[in-house]
């Protein structure tokens, strides 16, 4: 097998890559799915042939003492995310060959996918920091050019431009945290076994990861860009920010955090459960599908911020695997319904302009159901299983604020389940609110193609995948991969049952108060309601204290580069014509004159010589004589 | 002995009266009568001298220079001759073409 684990790497990496680039000429987008389909096949295989780590390293860059290779790690955890990953990019690509049927741009939609594709497979088996950064770096650009997929739209850019300047943030701690790694341990790898073993980095290591997972994953102050990212496509939503890119810091944070301190870590359980009760709150009064969707993204990567943060690695990348399913399948299932009422007139996000489209749409009403009561952890569904392992890691944390941090994490789980189905009866129950915009008869269901991928994600959704024991999260197939295979996290009952109970009356909850709809306009939200709408003004404070103050002051430093340095070099310039003038005046007036002076004074001289030439013999005669006179009167004198 | 100062003071004074006429007068044959009196000044100088019985060669010098004299004179005349019939006119201040 070590001569074709090469290979495989290389091809899972590759095809991607190649789909993208055939992507651009003329219609070979169509054929894409089929090359991410055979990378999935190939992680598959992959995955069910594992035995040990397998890895590769090409020298790359050396430097004196410092030397980086080119390295490849697949273990156990690498295996199973490629095939998640790719599974999901395959279900995505094939989606969008319905969802973006009409987009004119549809080339440059699929080669961006299946550049992100690879980088995120990379950023999954990279060995080192290095190449960990680079894939990092590569999904936050793409992150950026889908978000701004319809760049027309005035929205869209702003939202790419967030999405990468709060990206940008994290990686400066992302930066200062390798720096501090490498200063460390002088190597960049961190998959060498020999420092898995009680060493931690510096305090600043910590920080930079923490913030470097804030920033990616939108947590704490910089998860506003997850709300404004759903101006992409509703796939890309789907492929980023649900499945893979979001996930790419807790990724990050299981594979450091055994060099994370322990003050670092109970930062980061705080800042995940605290992100996590704030965004769900903020998702009980959303009106649009995608936005109540993103808030519900942030609030669950907190759950598994909080996971990781406890140590339990292996809680929080299970929680991730499922997360990563039913989440995909919502928000392909919410682009089935806003690509079903798509109109010229309304917003077809806006859920107050739904209802009652169980008649039209079944399957995706079903799957919407199953992936939605996953996202509330009820049992027998896959979210249970990862949601009780989280509070269960919370329970047995280590720390003396575990009680709350367990009770927050079941206030959230609560809160989870009823937004979700307050969507869910908003969206599908009752009665349909938007005949307006489109009428009822023209709703039509998403075609079987999409709706094969939607069954495949269903499927995953559901418990039975996971673990033979629907109630037990021991158990469980997935666990040997990830983790540690001994797993003991057991929760005592009334945990394990209680929370489930009062979801269920959260759910019945929800329906009762919102079968009837509510009411289109939103001038009379509540106060609460209006700091829930608004994410706690959070979009508005940054957009006081830094947005306009950062504006203000590019005006004035233009200005300043206008007035005053172009003024300087104005000025230096004409100080140089000047200097040329002056110049040229001495040259004509003092070298040309002194040249004229002693011309003129040659012919003055000549004039007066020629003078003694008058053709008067008599004057001749004179100058003889007086000359004579002269010689004698001298010669009498000396002797 | 006390004349030869008297004949050396008159030599002197005719020869100045010589130069005198060569250099103001325009008449081109005053100018030769001008060099006349200088050579008969000269003249003068050399009998008074050998008078003295210092220099008895005196006299036969002044034969000498009596002659040359004559000579100069007979070609002076034909030259100021040439140049009247020339130049139509004895006066020298018109005999500047060499002038410039």
């Amino acid at each position: 097998m070590p001569d074709f684990s090469v290979v495989f790497i290389l091809l899972i990496i590759g095809l991607p890559l190649l789909s993208s680039v055939f992507s651009l000429v003329g219609n070979m987008y169509k054929y894409s799915a089929w090359l991410i389909g055979i990378t999935f096949i190939l992680s598959f295989t992959l995955l069910m042939r594992y035995q040990n780590p397998m890895g590769y390293s090409l020298p790359w860059i050396v430097s004196g003492n410092i030397s980086i290779p080119f390295e490849y790690l697949v273990d156990s955890t690498g295996a199973l995310m490629l095939m998640v990953v790719t599974l999901i990019s395959t279900i995505v690509h094939i989606y969008s060959l319905e969802y973006m049927h009409n987009d004119t741009e549809i080339r440059r939609y699929y080669a961006y996918l299946g550049v992100f594709t690879s980088a995120m497979l990379g950023l999954v088996i990279a060995a080192n920091f290095f190449l960990l950064f680079i894939c990092w770096e590569l999904m936050g650009i793409f992150s950026y050019l889908l978000i701004g997929f319809w760049h027309r739209k005035e929205a869209a850019r702003k939202a790419a431009k967030k999405a990468f300047l709060i990206n940008r943030i994290g990686d400066i701690g992302f930066l200062v945290a390798i720096f501090t790694f490498f200063t460390e341990f002088n190597t960049f790898s961190f998959t060498s076994v020999e420092l898995i073993n009680g060493n931690t980095a510096s305090i600043l290591f910590g920080i930079g990861i923490l913030l470097a997972v804030c920033a990616k994953s939108a947590q704490g102050p910089f998860s506003i860009w997850l709300p404004d990212a759903m101006e992409g496509p509703t796939p890309v939503s789907a492929l980023i920010h649900a499945a893979t890119m979001v996930a790419a810091g807790i990724f990050l944070l299981s594979k450091t955090i055994v060099y994370i301190e322990i003050p670092i870590r109970e930062i980061i359980v705080w800042t995940g459960a605290i992100t996590s009760l704030l965004a769900a709150l903020a998702a009980l009064s959303q009106t649009d599908i995608k936005k109540l969707l993103a808030y519900s993204t942030i609030s669950q990567l907190g759950f598994m911020m909080m996971a990781a943060g406890t140590g339990n690695t292996s809680v929080a990348l299970f929680h991730l695997i499922t997360h990563a399913f039913f989440k995909a399948a919502l928000f392909l299932l919410a682009g089935n319904v806003i690509h079903a009422l798509h109109s010229s007139t309304s917003d077809a996000q806006d859920m107050r302009t739904m209802g009652g489209l169980y008649k039209k749409m079944p399957v995706t009403f079903v799957l919407y159901i199953i992936s939605g009561f996953s996202l509330a952890g009820l049992p027998f569904f896959s979210g249970f299983l990862s949601k009780e392992a989280i509070i269960g890691a919370a329970y047995h944390w280590d720390n003396s604020n575990a009680i709350a941090i367990t009770t927050i994490a079941a206030c959230i789980s609560l809160l989870t389940a009823f937004y979700i189905s307050r969507q869910i009866v908003l969206v599908f129950l009752g009665n349909y609110r938007g005949e307006s915009a489109k009428p009822f008869e023209e709703i039509k269901e998403a075609t079987k193609l999409q709706q094969s991928g939607l069954v495949v994600l269903g499927l995953f959704s559901l418990g039975i995948c996971y673990s033979p024991n629907p109630f037990s999260v021991s158990s469980n197939i997935i666990m040997p991969f990830i983790g540690t295979i001994e797993y003991h996290l057991h929760l005592p009952m009334w945990l394990l049952f209680g929370i489930p109970l009062l979801s269920v009356t959260a759910i019945l909850g929800a329906y009762l108060k919102y079968k009837n709809g509510i009411s289109a306009a939103s001038a009379d939200m509540s106060f609460y309601e209006k700091v829930s709408y608004r994410y706690f003004y959070m979009n508005v404070v940054y957009e006081k204290l830094l947005v306009k103050p950062t504006l203000a002051l590019s005006v004035r430093v233009a200005g300043f580069d206008k007035h005053v340095l172009d003024w300087c070099i104005d000025k230096f310039a004409v100080a140089h014509i000047i200097m040329a003038h002056s110049i040229a005046w001495i040259d004509t007036f003092l070298v040309d004159g002194f040249v004229k002076l002693m011309a003129a004074l040659m012919a003055a001289l000549g004039k007066r010589i020629t003078a003694l030439q008058k053709g008067k013999i008599q004057s001749y005669v004179m100058i003889l004589l007086v000359s004579v006179v002269l010689l004698l009167l001298i010669l009498l004198l000396i002797f | 002995m006390n004349n030869l100062q008297n004949y050396l003071i008159l030599s002197a004074a005719l020869f100045c009266i010589g130069i005198y006429l060569i250099i103001t007068r325009k008449n081109a044959i005053v100018i030769l009568m001008g060099i006349e009196l200088m050579l008969n000044a000269a003249n003068i100088n050399l009998v008074a001298f050998s008078r003295m019985g210092i220099y008895q060669e005196g006299q036969l010098f002044t034969l000498f220079v009596i002659t040359v004299a004559v000579a100069e004179t007979a070609i002076g005349l034909a030259i100021i001759l040439k140049t009247y019939r020339l130049f139509k006119t004895t006066d020298t201040d018109s005999l500047n073409e060499l002038k410039n």
